[in-house]
Protein backbone atom coordinates (compact mmCIF):
# COMPACT_ATOMS: atom_id res chain seq x y z
CA UNK A 1 0.00 0.00 0.00
CA UNK A 2 1.37 3.26 -0.76
CA UNK A 3 1.65 6.06 1.30
CA UNK A 4 0.72 9.88 1.21
CA UNK A 5 1.07 12.94 3.40
CA UNK A 6 -3.09 12.47 3.79
CA UNK A 7 -3.61 8.98 4.77
CA UNK A 8 -0.49 9.32 6.49
CA UNK A 9 -1.83 12.34 8.54
CA UNK A 10 -5.18 10.26 8.92
CA UNK A 11 -3.04 6.65 10.81
CA UNK A 12 -1.49 9.80 13.19
CA UNK A 13 -4.88 11.24 14.14
CA UNK A 14 -6.56 7.73 14.22
CA UNK A 15 -3.90 6.82 16.96
CA UNK A 16 -4.35 9.86 18.71
CA UNK A 17 -8.46 8.83 19.43
CA UNK A 18 -8.16 7.37 22.45
CA UNK A 19 -6.34 9.89 24.21
CA UNK A 20 -8.25 12.82 22.80
CA UNK A 21 -11.73 10.79 23.88
CA UNK A 22 -9.98 11.03 27.27
CA UNK A 23 -9.44 14.80 27.27
CA UNK A 24 -12.65 15.19 26.13
CA UNK A 25 -11.31 16.58 22.89
CA UNK A 26 -12.17 16.12 19.42
CA UNK A 27 -9.93 15.77 16.55
CA UNK A 28 -11.20 18.99 15.36
CA UNK A 29 -9.43 20.37 18.42
CA UNK A 30 -5.93 19.54 17.53
CA UNK A 31 -4.47 21.34 14.45
CA UNK A 32 -2.20 19.62 12.29
CA UNK A 33 0.16 22.19 13.18
CA UNK A 34 -0.23 22.52 16.82
CA UNK A 35 2.34 21.33 19.10
CA UNK A 36 1.12 17.81 20.80
CA UNK A 37 3.16 18.16 23.94
CA UNK A 38 3.01 22.04 24.60
CA UNK A 39 -0.79 22.11 24.14
CA UNK A 40 -0.72 19.00 27.02
CA UNK A 41 -2.37 16.37 24.89
CA UNK A 42 0.36 13.96 25.14
CA UNK A 43 3.73 14.70 27.65
CA UNK A 44 6.84 13.44 25.78
CA UNK A 45 6.90 9.23 26.88
CA UNK A 46 3.55 9.51 25.18
CA UNK A 47 4.81 10.85 22.34
CA UNK A 48 7.15 8.52 22.37
CA UNK A 49 4.87 5.88 22.73
CA UNK A 50 2.97 6.92 19.48
CA UNK A 51 5.77 7.59 17.60
CA UNK A 52 6.87 4.01 18.04
CA UNK A 53 3.70 2.55 17.72
CA UNK A 54 3.14 4.12 14.29
CA UNK A 55 6.36 2.61 13.30
CA UNK A 56 5.41 -0.80 13.61
CA UNK A 57 2.36 0.16 11.87
CA UNK A 58 3.90 1.46 8.83
CA UNK A 59 7.14 -0.79 8.85
CA UNK A 60 9.80 1.98 8.60
CA UNK A 61 11.86 3.79 11.61
CA UNK A 62 12.35 7.82 11.78
CA UNK A 63 15.53 9.25 11.25
CA UNK A 64 15.45 11.50 14.92
CA UNK A 65 19.00 12.67 13.37
CA UNK A 66 17.60 14.31 10.23
CA UNK A 67 14.28 15.90 11.87
CA UNK A 68 14.19 19.07 13.54
CA UNK A 69 12.85 18.51 17.36
CA UNK A 70 9.88 21.13 17.11
CA UNK A 71 8.51 19.23 13.77
CA UNK A 72 7.77 15.90 15.16
CA UNK A 73 5.41 17.08 17.80
CA UNK A 74 2.73 18.24 15.68
CA UNK A 75 0.32 16.04 13.27
CA UNK A 76 1.84 18.19 9.91
CA UNK A 77 5.30 17.56 11.10
CA UNK A 78 4.75 14.14 12.51
CA UNK A 79 3.22 12.84 8.88
CA UNK A 80 5.94 14.94 6.92
CA UNK A 81 8.92 12.86 8.49
CA UNK A 82 7.25 9.30 8.01
CA UNK A 83 6.80 10.16 4.16
CA UNK A 84 10.81 11.05 4.15
CA UNK A 85 11.25 7.48 5.88
CA UNK A 86 8.82 6.13 3.94
CA UNK A 87 10.42 7.37 0.41
CA UNK A 88 13.86 7.49 1.42
CA UNK B 1 48.46 24.61 37.24
CA UNK B 2 45.08 24.74 39.11
CA UNK B 3 43.84 28.62 40.15
CA UNK B 4 42.61 28.72 43.16
CA UNK B 5 39.96 31.56 44.66
CA UNK B 6 38.60 32.27 47.73
CA UNK B 7 34.85 30.65 48.26
CA UNK B 8 32.95 34.14 47.90
CA UNK B 9 29.58 34.91 50.48
CA UNK B 10 27.72 35.69 47.57
CA UNK B 11 26.50 34.57 44.50
CA UNK B 12 26.37 37.47 42.31
CA UNK B 13 30.30 37.62 43.65
CA UNK B 14 30.82 34.47 41.21
CA UNK B 15 29.62 36.17 38.31
CA UNK B 16 31.28 39.15 39.09
CA UNK B 17 34.22 37.31 39.96
CA UNK B 18 33.97 36.36 35.67
CA UNK B 19 32.39 39.65 34.51
CA UNK B 20 35.70 41.44 35.97
CA UNK B 21 38.18 38.97 34.17
CA UNK B 22 37.01 38.67 30.97
CA UNK B 23 33.84 40.95 29.83
CA UNK B 24 34.00 40.35 26.40
CA UNK B 25 33.65 36.32 26.75
CA UNK B 26 30.31 34.76 25.98
CA UNK B 27 28.12 34.41 29.59
CA UNK B 28 25.04 33.35 27.90
CA UNK B 29 23.12 31.78 24.63
CA UNK B 30 19.40 32.45 24.76
CA UNK B 31 17.05 32.69 22.23
CA UNK B 32 19.36 32.39 19.16
CA UNK B 33 21.93 35.12 20.44
CA UNK B 34 24.90 35.34 22.65
CA UNK B 35 25.27 37.88 25.59
CA UNK B 36 28.98 38.55 26.92
CA UNK B 37 29.22 38.90 30.81
CA UNK B 38 29.58 42.69 30.73
CA UNK B 39 26.12 42.70 28.50
CA UNK B 40 24.56 40.56 30.93
CA UNK B 41 25.76 42.45 33.96
CA UNK B 42 24.09 45.55 32.77
CA UNK B 43 20.86 43.85 32.22
CA UNK B 44 21.04 42.58 35.60
CA UNK B 45 22.04 45.76 37.34
CA UNK B 46 19.11 47.64 35.57
CA UNK B 47 16.96 44.73 37.24
CA UNK B 48 18.79 45.42 40.31
CA UNK B 49 18.53 49.26 40.13
CA UNK B 50 14.35 48.73 39.13
CA UNK B 51 14.05 46.26 42.40
CA UNK B 52 16.04 48.62 44.79
CA UNK B 53 13.65 51.30 43.63
CA UNK B 54 11.28 49.42 44.75
CA UNK B 55 12.48 48.91 48.15
CA UNK B 56 10.05 46.00 49.40
CA UNK B 57 10.68 44.84 53.07
CA UNK B 58 10.72 41.39 52.82
CA UNK B 59 13.29 38.94 51.48
CA UNK B 60 11.73 37.37 48.22
CA UNK B 61 11.14 38.82 45.28
CA UNK B 62 9.02 36.70 42.33
CA UNK B 63 10.81 35.72 39.25
CA UNK B 64 8.05 35.25 35.93
CA UNK B 65 9.98 34.54 33.20
CA UNK B 66 10.97 31.67 31.01
CA UNK B 67 14.02 31.05 29.05
CA UNK B 68 14.73 34.19 28.33
CA UNK B 69 17.39 37.42 28.70
CA UNK B 70 14.97 38.78 31.32
CA UNK B 71 14.71 35.23 32.90
CA UNK B 72 19.22 35.36 33.63
CA UNK B 73 18.85 39.46 34.04
CA UNK B 74 15.92 38.65 37.08
CA UNK B 75 17.60 35.98 38.57
CA UNK B 76 21.22 38.14 38.96
CA UNK B 77 19.59 41.40 38.89
CA UNK B 78 17.38 40.07 42.36
CA UNK B 79 20.58 38.57 44.17
CA UNK B 80 22.55 42.10 42.82
CA UNK B 81 19.57 43.69 45.16
CA UNK B 82 20.44 41.76 48.35
CA UNK B 83 16.43 40.13 47.94
CA UNK B 84 16.00 36.48 46.96
CA UNK B 85 14.20 34.60 43.83
CA UNK B 86 11.12 33.09 43.61
CA UNK B 87 10.49 31.19 40.43
CA UNK B 88 7.09 32.08 39.22
CA UNK B 89 7.20 29.62 35.87
CA UNK B 90 4.28 30.60 33.39
CA UNK B 91 4.07 26.88 32.18
CA UNK B 92 2.46 26.17 35.89
CA UNK B 93 -1.26 26.79 36.00
CA UNK B 94 -2.21 30.65 37.35
CA UNK B 95 -3.93 29.30 40.56
CA UNK B 96 -0.93 27.93 41.61
CA UNK B 97 0.97 30.60 40.82
CA UNK B 98 -1.06 32.90 42.92
CA UNK B 99 -0.84 30.24 45.86
CA UNK B 100 2.90 30.41 45.91
CA UNK B 101 2.69 34.38 45.69
CA UNK B 102 0.94 34.66 48.48
CA UNK B 103 2.79 32.27 50.69
CA UNK B 104 5.92 34.15 49.98
CA UNK B 105 4.08 37.50 50.56
CA UNK B 106 5.16 39.03 47.32
CA UNK B 107 4.93 42.44 46.73
CA UNK B 108 6.99 42.79 43.26
CA UNK B 109 7.73 40.61 40.76
CA UNK B 110 10.20 40.73 38.19
CA UNK B 111 8.80 39.52 35.09
CA UNK B 112 10.29 39.38 31.19
CA UNK B 113 8.85 40.75 28.11
CA UNK B 114 6.67 38.31 26.95
CA UNK B 115 5.03 37.64 30.23
CA UNK B 116 3.56 41.50 30.96
CA UNK B 117 -0.02 40.19 30.69
CA UNK B 118 0.42 37.59 33.01
CA UNK B 119 2.33 39.15 35.42
CA UNK B 120 0.10 41.69 35.89
CA UNK B 121 -2.65 39.49 36.24
CA UNK B 122 -0.81 37.53 39.09
CA UNK B 123 0.05 40.43 40.71
CA UNK B 124 -3.66 42.09 40.49
CA UNK B 125 -5.31 38.48 42.47
CA UNK B 126 -2.63 39.38 45.45
CA UNK B 127 -4.69 41.00 48.48
CA UNK B 128 -1.06 43.04 49.02
CA UNK B 129 -0.19 45.37 46.38
CA UNK B 130 2.23 44.15 44.33
CA UNK B 131 4.15 45.77 41.39
CA UNK B 132 6.00 44.83 38.64
CA UNK B 133 9.14 45.06 36.96
CA UNK B 134 9.97 44.22 33.43
CA UNK B 135 13.62 42.50 33.26
CA UNK B 136 16.00 42.08 29.63
CA UNK B 137 15.39 45.60 28.24
CA UNK B 138 17.00 47.85 30.87
CA UNK B 139 20.51 48.86 31.15
CA UNK B 140 21.86 49.37 35.02
CA UNK B 141 23.00 52.65 36.22
CA UNK B 142 25.42 51.45 38.87
CA UNK B 143 23.47 50.12 41.58
CA UNK B 144 25.27 49.37 44.89
CA UNK B 145 25.44 45.21 45.15
CA UNK B 146 22.98 44.76 48.52
CA UNK B 147 23.66 41.16 50.18
CA UNK B 148 20.83 39.49 51.35
CA UNK B 149 21.10 35.68 53.34
CA UNK B 150 18.57 34.31 51.30
CA UNK B 151 19.13 33.32 47.47
CA UNK B 152 16.19 31.65 46.33
CA UNK B 153 12.85 29.80 47.47
CA UNK B 154 11.64 27.09 45.41
CA UNK B 155 7.83 25.22 46.34
CA UNK B 156 7.56 21.71 46.49
CA UNK B 157 4.53 19.96 46.70
CA UNK B 158 3.16 19.24 49.92
CA UNK B 159 1.28 16.22 51.20
CA UNK B 160 -1.69 18.48 53.06
CA UNK B 161 -2.74 19.91 49.49
CA UNK B 162 -0.36 23.10 50.12
CA UNK B 163 3.00 23.93 48.44
CA UNK B 164 5.97 23.54 51.02
CA UNK B 165 8.29 26.74 50.39
CA UNK B 166 12.17 25.67 50.86
CA UNK B 167 14.54 28.84 51.26
CA UNK B 168 17.84 28.61 50.50
CA UNK B 169 20.91 31.02 51.69
CA UNK B 170 23.81 31.69 49.59
CA UNK B 171 25.93 29.85 52.02
CA UNK B 172 24.11 26.99 51.03
CA UNK B 173 24.69 26.80 47.62
CA UNK B 174 28.26 28.32 48.26
CA UNK B 175 29.24 25.18 49.55
CA UNK B 176 27.55 23.41 46.64
CA UNK B 177 29.26 25.35 43.40
CA UNK B 178 32.78 25.16 45.60
CA UNK B 179 32.68 21.53 45.22
CA UNK B 180 31.48 21.07 42.09
CA UNK B 181 33.58 23.63 40.28
CA UNK B 182 36.58 21.19 41.39
CA UNK B 183 34.82 17.98 41.06
CA UNK B 184 34.18 18.97 37.45
CA UNK B 185 37.24 20.57 36.77
CA UNK B 186 34.88 23.75 35.21
CA UNK B 187 37.25 26.63 33.56
CA UNK B 188 36.52 29.46 30.86
CA UNK B 189 36.08 27.00 27.93
CA UNK B 190 33.25 25.06 29.23
CA UNK B 191 30.11 25.28 27.48
CA UNK B 192 27.23 24.17 30.30
CA UNK B 193 23.50 23.33 29.02
CA UNK B 194 20.63 24.83 30.90
CA UNK B 195 18.02 22.31 30.97
CA UNK B 196 16.46 22.59 34.17
CA UNK B 197 13.32 24.86 34.95
CA UNK B 198 14.35 27.63 37.28
CA UNK B 199 11.33 26.00 39.24
CA UNK B 200 13.90 23.15 39.78
CA UNK B 201 16.96 24.22 41.51
CA UNK B 202 19.19 21.84 39.32
CA UNK B 203 19.10 25.15 37.19
CA UNK B 204 20.93 26.73 40.47
CA UNK B 205 24.20 24.48 38.89
CA UNK B 206 23.68 25.16 35.45
CA UNK B 207 23.95 28.77 36.16
CA UNK B 208 26.60 28.96 38.99
CA UNK B 209 28.85 26.52 38.46
CA UNK B 210 28.71 27.85 34.87
CA UNK B 211 29.51 31.38 36.01
CA UNK B 212 31.37 30.55 38.76
CA UNK B 213 34.16 28.98 35.74
CA UNK B 214 33.83 32.43 33.77
CA UNK B 215 32.29 29.60 31.39
CA UNK B 216 29.19 30.19 28.95
CA UNK B 217 25.92 29.13 29.61
CA UNK B 218 23.93 27.50 26.41
CA UNK B 219 19.83 27.75 27.22
CA UNK B 220 17.82 24.98 25.20
CA UNK B 221 14.83 26.38 23.75
CA UNK B 222 11.33 24.33 24.98
CA UNK B 223 10.64 22.22 21.98
CA UNK B 224 14.96 21.01 21.55
CA UNK B 225 14.38 19.81 25.36
CA UNK B 226 12.99 16.74 24.05
CA UNK B 227 15.41 15.64 21.90
CA UNK B 228 18.85 17.75 22.02
CA UNK B 229 21.26 15.53 20.25
CA UNK B 230 21.49 18.38 17.92
CA UNK B 231 21.94 21.17 20.33
CA UNK B 232 24.75 19.24 22.39
CA UNK B 233 26.62 19.07 18.65
CA UNK B 234 25.63 22.74 16.98
CA UNK B 235 27.20 24.27 19.97
CA UNK B 236 29.43 22.00 20.85
CA UNK B 237 28.37 21.53 24.77
CA UNK B 238 30.84 20.64 27.13
CA UNK B 239 28.75 19.98 30.35
CA UNK B 240 25.61 18.67 30.25
CA UNK B 241 23.17 18.22 32.93
CA UNK B 242 19.43 16.95 32.64
CA UNK B 243 17.11 14.42 34.18
CA UNK B 244 17.69 10.57 33.24
CA UNK B 245 14.25 11.03 31.52
CA UNK B 246 15.60 12.87 28.63
CA UNK B 247 18.48 10.15 27.82
CA UNK B 248 15.78 7.88 28.07
CA UNK B 249 13.88 9.30 25.32
CA UNK B 250 17.13 10.34 23.40
CA UNK B 251 17.79 6.22 23.58
CA UNK B 252 14.49 5.74 22.10
CA UNK B 253 15.06 8.05 19.69
CA UNK B 254 18.06 5.95 18.63
CA UNK B 255 19.97 9.31 19.33
CA UNK B 256 22.53 7.42 21.73
CA UNK B 257 24.86 5.85 18.73
CA UNK B 258 28.52 5.63 19.92
CA UNK B 259 30.68 8.34 19.63
CA UNK B 260 27.88 10.84 18.59
CA UNK B 261 28.84 13.71 21.29
CA UNK B 262 32.56 13.75 21.21
CA UNK B 263 32.53 17.51 23.17
CA UNK B 264 30.95 16.69 26.42
CA UNK B 265 33.69 16.47 29.08
CA UNK B 266 31.00 15.84 32.01
CA UNK B 267 27.72 14.19 31.47
CA UNK B 268 25.86 14.68 34.92
CA UNK B 269 22.31 13.17 35.84
CA UNK B 270 19.85 14.08 38.70
CA UNK B 271 16.42 13.91 40.09
CA UNK B 272 14.81 10.71 39.28
CA UNK B 273 17.19 7.41 39.50
CA UNK B 274 19.79 6.86 36.41
CA UNK B 275 19.32 3.17 34.79
CA UNK B 276 23.04 1.56 34.89
CA UNK B 277 22.60 0.35 31.38
CA UNK B 278 21.38 3.85 30.01
CA UNK B 279 24.10 5.22 31.77
CA UNK B 280 26.76 2.81 30.33
CA UNK B 281 24.99 3.74 26.88
CA UNK B 282 25.40 7.66 27.40
CA UNK B 283 29.04 7.12 28.42
CA UNK B 284 29.49 5.33 24.94
CA UNK B 285 27.81 8.02 23.14
CA UNK B 286 30.33 10.40 25.00
CA UNK B 287 33.99 8.57 25.27
CA UNK B 288 35.37 11.62 25.39
CA UNK B 289 34.18 12.94 28.94
CA UNK B 290 32.92 11.02 32.33
CA UNK B 291 29.46 10.12 33.49
CA UNK B 292 28.34 11.14 37.20
CA UNK B 293 25.20 10.30 38.86
CA UNK B 294 24.14 13.26 41.42
CA UNK B 295 21.76 12.84 44.27
CA UNK B 296 19.78 15.32 46.90
CA UNK B 297 16.51 16.67 47.74
CA UNK B 298 16.13 20.51 47.24
CA UNK B 299 16.36 21.03 51.53
CA UNK B 300 19.87 20.25 50.63
CA UNK B 301 20.79 22.71 48.21
CA UNK B 302 20.52 20.69 44.55
CA UNK B 303 22.61 17.56 45.22
CA UNK B 304 24.71 16.15 47.93
CA UNK B 305 26.06 13.14 47.00
CA UNK B 306 27.47 11.63 43.68
CA UNK B 307 28.90 9.00 41.87
CA UNK B 308 31.34 8.48 38.97
CA UNK B 309 30.54 6.20 36.32
CA UNK B 310 32.61 3.38 35.87
CA UNK B 311 31.34 1.69 32.60
CA UNK B 312 33.55 -1.53 32.25
CA UNK B 313 32.33 -2.32 35.94
CA UNK B 314 28.74 0.32 36.98
CA UNK B 315 27.47 -0.39 40.69
CA UNK B 316 24.28 -0.39 40.42
CA UNK B 317 21.21 -2.30 42.76
CA UNK B 318 17.90 -3.69 40.24
CA UNK B 319 19.55 -1.87 37.95
CA UNK B 320 19.69 1.47 38.80
CA UNK B 321 22.92 3.26 39.38
CA UNK B 322 24.39 3.85 43.06
CA UNK B 323 24.70 7.35 44.13
CA UNK B 324 27.84 7.24 45.59
CA UNK B 325 29.49 9.31 48.53
CA UNK B 326 27.91 12.43 50.34
CA UNK B 327 30.67 15.40 48.89
CA UNK B 328 33.18 17.02 51.65
CA UNK B 329 31.53 18.55 54.60
CA UNK B 330 28.29 17.06 54.21
CA UNK B 331 26.98 14.43 56.96
CA UNK B 332 24.70 11.39 56.57
CA UNK B 333 23.38 8.82 58.52
CA UNK B 334 21.58 5.86 57.11
CA UNK B 335 19.33 5.20 59.69
CA UNK B 336 17.26 2.44 60.54
CA UNK B 337 12.93 2.44 62.00
CA UNK B 338 14.19 2.24 65.85
CA UNK B 339 16.59 5.78 64.69
CA UNK B 340 20.02 3.31 64.63
CA UNK B 341 22.35 3.13 62.31
CA UNK B 342 22.50 0.76 60.07
CA UNK B 343 23.36 -0.85 56.74
CA UNK B 344 19.83 -0.37 55.29
CA UNK B 345 17.21 2.32 56.11
CA UNK B 346 16.21 6.06 55.72
CA UNK B 347 18.24 8.59 54.79
CA UNK B 348 19.36 11.60 56.44
CA UNK B 349 21.47 14.71 55.75
CA UNK B 350 23.42 17.26 57.24
CA UNK B 351 26.00 19.65 56.65
CA UNK B 352 26.26 23.26 55.03
CA UNK B 353 24.31 22.69 52.51
CA UNK B 354 21.12 22.48 54.61
CA UNK B 355 18.38 24.21 54.38
CA UNK B 356 16.80 26.12 57.58
CA UNK B 357 13.40 24.73 57.01
CA UNK B 358 9.98 25.12 55.56
CA UNK B 359 8.79 28.74 55.26
CA UNK B 360 6.91 30.02 57.93
CA UNK B 361 5.73 26.34 58.36
CA UNK B 362 7.17 25.39 62.14
CA UNK B 363 5.40 21.95 62.29
CA UNK B 364 6.82 20.69 59.36
CA UNK B 365 9.78 21.97 60.07
CA UNK B 366 9.97 20.52 63.12
CA UNK B 367 8.95 16.89 61.91
CA UNK B 368 11.29 17.19 58.45
CA UNK B 369 14.32 18.76 60.13
CA UNK B 370 16.22 16.71 63.16
CA UNK B 371 18.61 17.15 65.90
CA UNK B 372 19.88 13.50 66.75
CA UNK B 373 23.15 11.23 66.87
CA UNK B 374 25.94 11.70 69.06
CA UNK B 375 27.33 14.29 67.60
CA UNK B 376 24.32 16.66 68.39
CA UNK B 377 24.12 17.71 64.92
CA UNK B 378 20.71 18.66 62.41
CA UNK B 379 19.69 16.61 60.09
CA UNK B 380 16.89 16.36 57.14
CA UNK B 381 15.36 13.19 56.96
CA UNK B 382 14.48 12.29 53.25
CA UNK B 383 12.11 9.73 53.27
CA UNK B 384 13.95 7.94 50.97
CA UNK B 385 15.55 4.43 51.57
CA UNK B 386 18.81 3.53 51.00
CA UNK B 387 21.46 1.08 51.10
CA UNK B 388 25.43 1.36 51.73
CA UNK B 389 27.89 -0.88 51.00
CA UNK B 390 31.03 -1.80 52.01
CA UNK B 391 32.39 0.58 49.93
CA UNK B 392 30.48 3.37 51.95
CA UNK B 393 28.41 4.18 48.37
CA UNK B 394 24.47 4.53 48.82
CA UNK B 395 21.87 3.14 46.66
CA UNK B 396 18.35 4.67 46.38
CA UNK B 397 15.84 1.96 46.85
CA UNK B 398 12.50 3.61 47.46
CA UNK B 399 10.56 6.07 49.02
CA UNK B 400 9.10 5.46 52.63
CA UNK B 401 6.13 7.40 51.77
CA UNK B 402 3.54 8.47 49.16
CA UNK B 403 6.40 10.93 47.27
CA UNK B 404 7.18 10.30 43.34
CA UNK B 405 9.17 11.48 41.02
CA UNK B 406 7.62 12.13 37.62
CA UNK B 407 10.59 13.47 34.92
CA UNK B 408 12.38 14.74 37.86
CA UNK B 409 9.44 16.52 39.65
CA UNK B 410 8.63 15.95 43.35
CA UNK B 411 5.15 14.66 43.99
CA UNK B 412 3.15 14.12 46.66
CA UNK B 413 0.46 11.95 45.91
CA UNK B 414 -1.36 12.56 48.47
CA UNK B 415 -1.21 16.64 47.33
CA UNK B 416 -2.99 15.29 43.58
CA UNK B 417 -5.69 12.84 45.68
CA UNK B 418 -6.57 16.56 47.93
CA UNK B 419 -6.86 18.23 44.22
CA UNK B 420 -8.71 15.14 42.71
CA UNK B 421 -11.20 15.18 46.01
CA UNK B 422 -11.86 18.72 45.66
CA UNK B 423 -12.55 19.47 41.87
CA UNK B 424 -14.85 15.86 41.52
CA UNK B 425 -16.39 15.97 45.17
CA UNK B 426 -16.00 12.39 44.83
CA UNK B 427 -15.65 10.57 48.22
CA UNK B 428 -11.91 8.84 47.31
CA UNK B 429 -9.48 9.48 45.28
CA UNK B 430 -6.10 7.28 45.19
CA UNK B 431 -3.27 8.37 42.47
CA UNK B 432 0.01 6.19 41.98
CA UNK B 433 3.05 6.46 39.61
CA UNK B 434 2.31 4.21 36.25
CA UNK B 435 4.17 3.03 34.48
CA UNK B 436 7.41 2.91 36.20
CA UNK B 437 9.94 1.31 33.49
CA UNK B 438 13.41 0.88 34.75
CA UNK B 439 12.57 2.42 37.70
CA UNK B 440 11.74 6.00 36.31
CA UNK B 441 7.81 6.52 36.80
CA UNK B 442 6.55 8.36 33.54
CA UNK B 443 3.13 9.74 34.72
CA UNK B 444 0.33 9.53 37.21
CA UNK B 445 -2.86 7.57 37.03
CA UNK B 446 -5.76 7.78 39.92
CA UNK B 447 -8.73 5.48 41.10
CA UNK B 448 -11.97 7.26 41.33
CA UNK B 449 -15.60 6.69 42.12
CA UNK B 450 -18.19 4.58 39.86
CA UNK B 451 -20.39 7.44 40.09
CA UNK B 452 -18.15 9.85 38.39
CA UNK B 453 -17.47 7.74 35.21
CA UNK B 454 -19.25 10.26 33.07
CA UNK B 455 -17.06 13.33 33.91
CA UNK B 456 -13.17 12.23 33.44
CA UNK B 457 -12.94 14.81 31.07
CA UNK B 458 -13.82 17.58 32.72
CA UNK B 459 -12.27 15.99 36.28
CA UNK B 460 -9.11 16.12 34.14
CA UNK B 461 -9.60 19.25 33.03
CA UNK B 462 -10.09 21.13 36.19
CA UNK B 463 -7.17 19.61 37.84
CA UNK B 464 -4.84 21.15 34.74
CA UNK B 465 -6.32 24.46 35.96
CA UNK B 466 -4.68 23.45 39.63
CA UNK B 467 -1.61 21.30 39.06
CA UNK B 468 1.49 21.37 37.15
CA UNK B 469 1.37 19.18 33.58
CA UNK B 470 3.28 16.43 35.37
CA UNK B 471 0.75 16.51 38.49
CA UNK B 472 -2.20 16.12 36.38
CA UNK B 473 -3.34 12.09 36.21
CA UNK B 474 -2.55 10.91 32.37
CA UNK B 475 -5.56 8.89 33.28
CA UNK B 476 -8.65 8.16 35.54
CA UNK B 477 -10.39 4.39 36.43
CA UNK B 478 -13.55 4.33 38.02
CA UNK B 479 -14.00 1.59 40.35
CA UNK B 480 -16.36 1.19 43.73
CA UNK B 481 -14.22 -1.92 44.11
CA UNK B 482 -10.95 -0.71 46.00
CA UNK B 483 -8.73 -3.54 48.16
CA UNK B 484 -7.94 -2.12 51.59
CA UNK B 485 -4.62 -3.27 53.44
CA UNK B 486 -5.06 -5.38 57.31
CA UNK B 487 -4.85 -1.69 58.18
CA UNK B 488 -7.41 0.14 56.58
CA UNK B 489 -5.16 1.92 54.06
CA UNK B 490 -6.23 1.34 50.27
CA UNK B 491 -3.98 -1.09 48.80
CA UNK B 492 -1.93 0.67 46.34
CA UNK B 493 0.04 -2.24 45.74
CA UNK B 494 -3.24 -4.07 44.67
CA UNK B 495 -4.47 -1.19 42.32
CA UNK B 496 -1.09 -0.71 40.84
CA UNK B 497 -1.44 -4.68 39.57
CA UNK B 498 -5.04 -3.81 38.19
CA UNK B 499 -3.12 -1.26 36.35
CA UNK B 500 -0.42 -3.80 34.93
CA UNK B 501 -3.74 -5.68 33.97
CA UNK B 502 -5.23 -5.86 30.30
CA UNK B 503 -7.47 -2.89 29.68
CA UNK B 504 -10.76 -3.23 32.52
CA UNK B 505 -14.31 -2.20 31.84
CA UNK B 506 -14.78 1.50 33.51
CA UNK B 507 -11.54 2.80 32.44
CA UNK B 508 -11.65 5.75 30.63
Amino acid sequence: MSFNEVTVRERIRTALTPRLTEMGLTQADVGDGMSLTQSGVLDSFALMELIGRLEQDLHVELDFESVEPEQFTTVKGLAAAFIKALTA
Amino acid sequence: MTVSHPAPDHLWSYFERAWRTSPDRTALFVDGRGWSYAELAHRALGVSAAVQRHGVPGPFVGLHAHRSIGAYAGVLGILHAGKAYVPLNPQVPADRLSTIAGLADLELIVADTAREASAHALAARRAAPCAIVLAGDTVGPDAPHRAGPEAYMLFTSGSTGVPKGVPIHHTNVVAYVEHLLERFGAGPDDRFSQTFELTFDLSVHDLFVCWGAGAALYVLPQDQLMAPARFIRDHGITQWFSVPSTAVLMDRMRLLKPGAFPSLRVSAFCGEPLPADLAVKWAAAAPNGRVENLYGPTEATIAITGHLLDPAAPKARHGILCIGHPFPGARVRVVDADGHDAGTGELWLGGPQLSSGYWKDPDRTATAFVTSGPDRERYYRTGDLVERDADGDLYFISRLDDQVKVRGHRIELQEVNQVLKAVSGGAFAYALAHPVRDGIAQGIEAFLPLALRSEGASILDACAQRLPEYMVPARLHFTDDIPFTTSGKADLRALRARLEEPARTGDR
